[in-house]
């Protein structure tokens, strides 16, 4: 007998809400689902958002007169630099990265990312990390150097308490939740999509996505490294920036705004990747130039790396090292361009909806484009030395940041939240909330370009009254709290449409793409089905399609086993190629997070001795994580709906995690190559080199470690194809002897590497070296353990597969480190006896 | 074939920070050695080694443009491609300083 659709639909709901859903209660800490997740990082975000809020409405009240006693400078300091951390670090990344986990698979017509663990985990080290940064705050021990947190400022000599160490572990703690976050968003994207979703027929917004994602992981690593430099010399006297040991507080300001201009980048990307989603669907027509859009993104993505001297116009750079970088911020204008003309030629060739996020948009286009204008005068380098820290680079940035970030998520907001709710706004508030921020933020900030040019500097507490600065503050001042309040009406809208907002049926903007075509709110597996598609996912009928595939009409239209599956594709073409089983829900994620945060904490308490053990912890977790992965037996092809069979991931030769490993790596590539730039920056720059003594070297421990590194790849190699049992031992002894050697080394020289930079970056590039081999020890152990449970056959060979990669990167690195001494020696030739 | 085609699309920026960090490695790295002070006639070693650099910087520039699109750009990919290319040969006016600009502090 067959059911009817509707009959079936509900079958199929309840079926795939028992294998995808999360239960309530204490089981919530299990949720590993998208949906849940992406929902947690906005929420946390926004209260991140209203706690840097409230933070800046203190530094106004402090500002608003002369010579106020509102607060004292040290106070001050801590609540300016926690306004710039929590903005930064706390919101704008993580909010993205929440509306991106919730919106790209349900975009990309799948039904989960590829790693939903990660998310997890990725999340609550976001949340722990941010509780301990405004913790610190509450007790008083906030960082107070700055967001950037300069050295020598930041450096134990001149802040000698725990305050920028707070920064330094909160920040590195939180940032593992953004680079799981983008090899999460690369692999998801690339691989999880509808079948015949090609590269060019993906929606605008996963273009943005990719890119932004792929920015992340080379942008953070040099942020990660700085701060483990710096940790590094407060703890331990490793003296990377202090200019009397051959350090150079400039590598400091290298490191963080190698990091810190693609930052604005990828805050801005995001926000412009939902704009060019809201605007054709409000105009009614498609975005105008798709593809120079792309292109556009691309450039604007790599230029965007090309600034970062952008902010040390100050520093006593070269001139023709400074036009590389003025012109090169000057060109980001033209990519920019593109994209708002674009923008602007939708609306125009389009019927333009007026609508509450179509104001959003109003007060983006205006405020961004300001800020843009004020961008490109900074980026001239004369203009530039006159306005260096002063207000009227605060204006900028917020100008920038305000415009590229807050209006484009208000926007979406009001776009998304029918989505995440099933309701539509009520909009009672909506109109008088857009225009109290739109008029507070303007005299906020036009009226602090102002200040700027008449020469007021940032991060000073008060000022006195001949400066004539007091009027322009006090109308900054009051227009801060016209601002929040209409941030509070905005607060106070969308609660009103959560409870009392109206249903809707389906898709109410009439959008073209693949989230609308599910019920509202979504349920946890997002599609019954997943499409098949045939045209750009931006121009569909989500009103057609939603029926068809809750009746279970697409691909995956069945359950199989309880196991969570959705399809991986071609990268470029969209071609089906495999079943992809996602793991189930677990407690784990939380638990690996609470664990790596004890290591940090330990280290902030200076238990140095037991922040080991909290690392094994934490491997030993992770390891758990591998319960659930594998298959003990081949498998034939697995029946996807419509006369398609596919092959299990583990039994194909690029699954998502072999993609994973290799985003993971070239991040990791990407702070070897920042430790080795860190370095000889210190050879070409600092003072007090060479250093006075010779810097001592171990030829022998170097030999045997290259030559067990050789053997370890060699054999992880020859494991692979073999799949022997003997080979995998012999990398693992391989392992442990490069592993003994080289920490014989690092003990020898440890006392050393405090003496002068040069001996403690070769300290810092085998310490690297060390680590990785001390993963490949536990990786070939894993191998090893895989094998003999019957995890691996010729068409299983993934652990083998992830096993070759690491070994070849861990002995191209370790060849490396190992050489380093000697060019370090050669280049610092007049070190003396 | 998909990891080419996605190649394709990035290569010419990827080229044009290679260029941009070889540049600036160079000229650092010169004016340490005191490169700068050694003249060839009417300019410096380093200036000449600069202008050099940047020259063969855009003709690989260009080279990967016409390499990428050798067989017409008939999918939007490859349209994408040319774009994304083209844009990283423009930027190459970034390098331009090193012909008349003081290299050394």
């Amino acid at each position: 007998m067959t059911q009817s659709p509707r009959k079936s639909a509900l079958r199929l709901h309840r079926e795939l809400t028992a294998i995808w859903g999360t239960p309530p209660g204490w089981g919530c800490l299990q949720a590993v689902n998208h949906t849940v997740i992406g929902k947690r990082f906005m929420m946390t975000a926004l209260v991140f958002f209203a706690i840097g809020g409230i933070l800046a409405m203190l530094i106004r009240t402090q500002l608003a007169t002369t010579q106020s006693a509102f607060l004292d400078a040290a106070s001050y300091a801590q609540v300016f630099t926690m306004h710039g951390v929590v903005m930064m670090f706390l919101f704008a990344i993580p909010f993205f990265e929440g509306l991106a986990m919730y919106l790209l698979p349900k975009m990309l017509g799948s039904r989960d990312l590829a790693f939903p663990r990660m998310s997890a985990y990725g999340y609550w080290c976001y949340l722990f990390g941010g509780t301990f940064l405004v913790g610190a705050l509450v007790a008083g021990v906030a960082p107070d150097g700055g967001w950037f947190m300069y050295t020598p400022l930041s450096s134990s000599t001149y802040s000698p308490g725990v305050n920028a160490d707070v920064w330094l572990l909160g920040i590195t703690f939180v940032e593992i939740s953004a680079l799981s976050a983008a090899v999460e968003i690369l692999v998801s994207v690339l691989k999880l999509r509808a079948p015949g979703m090609s590269l060019t027929r993906m929606p605008i917004f996963a273009w943005y996505m990719l890119i932004v994602a792929g920015m992340m992981l080379i942008g953070f690593p040099p942020l990660i490294l700085g701060s483990i430099l710096l940790e590094a010399e407060r703890a331990f006297g490793l003296p990377f920036f202090d200019p009397t040991r051959g350090g150079d507080p400039l590598l400091w300001q290298h490191l963080f705004w190698l990091f810190g201009h693609p930052e604005v980048y990828i805050i801005f990307l995001p926000a412009a990747g939902a704009l060019s989603t809201i605007i054709p669907t409000l105009a009614r027509r498609p975005l105008e130039g798709y593809e120079i859009v792309v292109a556009a993104v691309i450039a604007l993505a790599f230029l965007s790396f090309g600034l970062w001297v952008h902010h040390m116009y100050t520093v006593g750079i070269p001139h023709v090292a400074l036009s590389f970088f003025s012109a090169a911020s000057g060109l980001a204008a033209v990519p920019t361009g593109v994209q708002i003309f674009a923008w602007l030629a939708t609306l125009a060739h389009g019927k333009p909806r007026m609508s509450v996020p179509m104001l959003h948009i109003f007060g983006f286009m205006f405020v961004f484009v300001l800020g843009g204008l004020t961008g490109v005068m900074l980026a001239m380098v004369p203009f530039d030395w006159q306005a260096h820290d002063t207000h009227f680079v605060v204006a900028h940035l917020h100008y920038v940041l305000v415009g590229g970030f807050v209006f484009p998520m208000l926007a979406a907001a009001y776009y998304w939240l029918p989505h995440i709710f099933g309701r539509q706004a009520v909009q009672h508030l909506s109109h008088a909330a857009f225009w109290m921020i739109f008029i507070g933020f303007n005299l906020t900030f036009f009226a602090m370009h102002l200040t700027g040019l008449r020469g007021m500097p940032r991060r000073i507490s008060t000022y006195p009254p001949e400066a004539g600065w007091e009027t322009l503050n006090f109308v900054s001042s009051m227009g801060g709290f016209i601002m929040t309040t209409g941030f509070a009406l905005v607060a106070l809208d969308l609660l009103l449409l959560a409870v009392f907002g109206k249903p809707f049926r389906r898709n109410p903007w009439r959008a073209g793409t693949l989230e609308w075509a599910m019920p509202t709110p979504p349920p946890a597996y997002a599609f019954a089905s997943l499409p098949e598609i045939s045209a750009r996912a931006d121009q569909l009928d989500p009103d057609r399609l939603g029926p068809v595939l809750a009746s279970g009409q697409g691909y995956l239209g069945a359950t199989r086993h309880g196991w969570m599956e959705i399809i991986g594709v071609d990268m470029v073409t969209g071609k089906p190629e495999q079943v992809v089983v996602l793991p189930k829900r677990t407690y784990l994620p939380l638990l690996t997070a609470i664990a790596t945060g004890s290591f940090f904490a330990l280290i902030l308490v200076k238990l140095y001795w037991l922040a080991p053990l909290a690392l094994l912890i934490v491997t030993a977790l992770f390891l758990l994580w591998t319960r659930d992965c594998g298959l003990k037996s081949d498998l034939g092809d697995l029946a996807v709906g419509h006369g398609t069979h596919l092959p299990h991931h583990y039994q194909t030769a690029q699954p998502p995690s072999y993609w994973a490993m290799v985003f993971t790596l070239a991040a990791d590539a990407t702070l070897f190559a920042s430790l080795l730039f860190g370095s000889l920056f210190l050879w070409l720059s600092a003072p007090n080199w060479p250093p006075e003594s010779v810097i001592p070297i171990d030829a022998t421990t170097s030999v045997i470690s290259a030559v067990a590194l050789i053997v370890a790849a060699g054999f992880g190699r020859g494991a692979f194809t073999s799949r022997t049992v003997g080979n995998l031992c012999i990398v693992a002894v391989a392992y442990a002897v490069a592993l003994l050697a080289l920490g014989y080394v690092l003990i020898e020289i440890h006392a050393e590497a405090t003496r002068h930079a040069a001996v403690a970056s070769i300290f810092a590039v085998k310490a690297y070296a060390v680590l990785h081999i001390f993963v490949g020890l536990i990786l070939s152990l894993f191998c090893l353990w895989r094998v003999r449970r019957g995890y691996v056959s010729v068409r299983r060979d993934l652990d083998l597969r992830l096993g070759r990669q690491w070994h070849l990167f861990t002995l191209t690195t370790g060849v490396i480190a190992l050489a380093f001494p000697f060019v370090i020696n050669l280049l610092a030739g007049g070190a003396g006896p | 074939m998909s990891g080419r085609a996605l190649f394709g699309i990035l290569i010419g920026w990827i080229g044009w920070a290679g260029g941009f960090l070889l540049l600036y490695a160079l000229q650092a790295t010169g004016c340490r050695a005191g490169w700068d002070g050694h003249l060839l006639g009417p300019i410096s070693a380093l200036r000449l080694l600069l202008i050099i650099t940047t020259v063969a910087i855009v003709l690989v520039l260009i080279w990967f443009t016409v390499k990428a699109n050798r067989h017409g750009s008939t999918s939007s990919l490859e349209r994408i491609g040319v774009l994304a290319n083209s844009a990283a040969i423009l930027a190459a006016l970034c390098f331009t300083g090193v012909i008349w600009l003081q290299l050394c502090a």
